[in-house]
């Protein structure tokens, strides 16, 4: 039995690891979740790209490089299309150890624990406006829907002598 | 205790706290990693069982739970709510035209600003309202009232307002609104959930979500944000409005616009948030731009079509 030993040898490694998550401004082959509703990816690192498909809200993709807060991601699904989203669409796997090694179906391995749809949901929504029925949430969805596409975005963008070059960058 | 369990839990016991040491020596962002590998490391070398793992990341989440780790989904269920509560004491103006037209500058904004996409997306609407006032929920819900778009006299200056509450849900102003102990309590109960597949009691998470709600509203409407997180949504705005080409000068020219036309003593912006000189002082530090700019024909065509003959 050398436990101390061994323990410090562990630390010496997570911070060796956590030295090199700090000097490495680019993590490859890093696996992030898509944590917004309706996410797409891209050909080129622009929202004026071409949409190559749709990922689901939840959907695990493999980070391959990243270019001023746009991200190359590939699919782990069937059709593994490559291509460009935006960063703040993409959230970093969050692994949590369980107790049991129950594996869960689809896109989460026994050690990760998907916290889609925990929490704060609809259901909870359903709950507080049954306790606030004077709140109207149709304005809210009615809202949502409100959403101007692309084309007519760029035409706007374009006749009022706009850029969208730009967008979503970090600097 | 056997004498193999014993040096399993002093194993167990110091991992905890060379983690917590190494809190110390790097920033939270990279604590969570850490403790991921640590606990992995511990459990693949049968230094700590995984029950044992399970403890020590717990002890690590209870250090690091912030406003930052509510995800966008639940951020927009907080601003859906929050947005309901608003729309309870202010009527929507429903103008399909000028609804259409703030929708454009509006994701013309969010989509160079620093968080183009949320769960839900941004969207912007009108309030029938005098107040010369603005509100963001968390996640982009973006309401101007009909009394501040009075005061814009260019589209420059209704994307400078819109701008700023973009900058807010960059930000995440509304949910560092949230009292931290909810925050953790609220974190802390949906982590127990995951990690035992087992679920909470509604009623927990209901009241948990209330009384978030009402912090975030009662900061929004009654007591605004802090100074500094007014500032740097101004600061926000004027990145945003540079990226896309209108003219910085705008806010300036607007935040002058709802000085000329505060009233004392009104329930408005005057109340929630500094006072525009204060706010045109601070601006003027980083960036040497005055109210007065070159208006762009083309962008002035449409405001007068689509926004000055609606208001």
């Amino acid at each position: 039995m050398i436990p101390t030993r061994s323990i410090l040898t562990v630390f010496v490694f997570v911070l060796c690891t956590a030295t090199l998550m700090l000097i490495t401004p680019v993590q490859a082959q890093k696996a992030m979740i898509v944590q917004v509703k309706q996410a797409q990816i891209r050909s080129t690192p622009s929202f004026l790209g071409k949409i190559m498909t749709r990922p689901a809200y939840g959907e695990k993709v493999t980070v391959l490089t990243e270019k001023k807060g746009w991200m190359k991601v590939k699919r782990n699904i069937a059709d593994k299309t490559e291509g460009w989203m935006h960063g703040s669409a993409l959230s970093p796997v969050r692994v949590i150890l369980k107790s049991g090694d129950r594996a869960k179906s689809g896109q989460s391995s026994a050690q990760e624990v998907a916290l889609a749809g925990k929490g704060f949901n609809q259901k909870i929504e359903g709950e507080y406006a049954l306790d606030h029925q004077n709140l109207d949430y149709a304005w809210v969805d009615k809202m949502e829907r409100i959403s101007p596409d692309i084309e007519e975005l760029e035409k706007f963008v374009i006749n009022g002598s706009l850029s969208l070059e730009d967008g979503g960058t970090d600097e | 205790m056997n004498k193999h369990k014993l040096i399993r839990n002093r194993g167990a016991s110091i991992l905890v706290l060379l983690i917590v040491l190494s809190l110390c020596l790097f920033s939270c962002e990279t604590v969570q990693p850490v403790a991921d590998v640590a606990t992995q490391i511990g459990v693949m070398s049968g230094k700590i069982d995984e029950q044992e793992a399970g403890n020590i990341k717990k002890t690590v989440d209870s250090l690091s739970k912030t406003f930052e780790d509510i995800t966008p989904e639940q951020e927009y269920y907080l601003g859906r709510s929050v947005a309901a509560n608003i729309l309870s004491q202010y009527k929507p103006y429903d103008n399909q035209q000028l609804t259409h037209y703030l929708n454009l500058i509006g994701k013309a904004c969010s989509l160079v600003s620093t968080r183009p996409e949320t769960f839900g997306g941004y969207h912007v609407l009108a309030l029938d309202s005098d107040e010369i006032n603005a509100f963001a929920a968390p996640g982009g819900l973006i309401f101007l009232t009909k009394g501040l778009l009075r005061c814009c006299k260019t589209e420059d200056e209704i994307a400078a307002v819109i701008a700023h509450e973009i900058a807010h849900v960059q930000f995440k102003h509304g949910l560092q609104a949230i009292r931290q102990e909810r925050v953790t309590h609220f974190l802390t109960a949906i982590l127990e959930e995951a990690l035992q597949d087992q679920l909470r009691d509604n009623k927990e998470l209901t009241d948990l979500f209330e009384g978030s709600i009402k912090d975030i509203t009662t900061t929004l409407i009654t007591n605004g944000y802090s100074q500094s997180q007014e500032f740097r949504a101004d600061q926000g705005a004027m990145v945003i409005l540079g990226k896309l080409g209108y003219s910085q000068g705008a806010l300036i020219s607007v935040l002058q616009s709802m000085r000329q036309r505060f009233t004392p003593d009104k329930h408005d912006f005057n109340k929630t948030h500094p006072k525009p000189e204060s706010r045109i002082a601070e601006i003027s530090k980083s960036y040497s731009v005055s109210g007065l700019y070159t208006i762009n024909s083309a962008r002035q065509k449409r405001f007068l079509e689509q926004a000055k003959n609606n208001l």
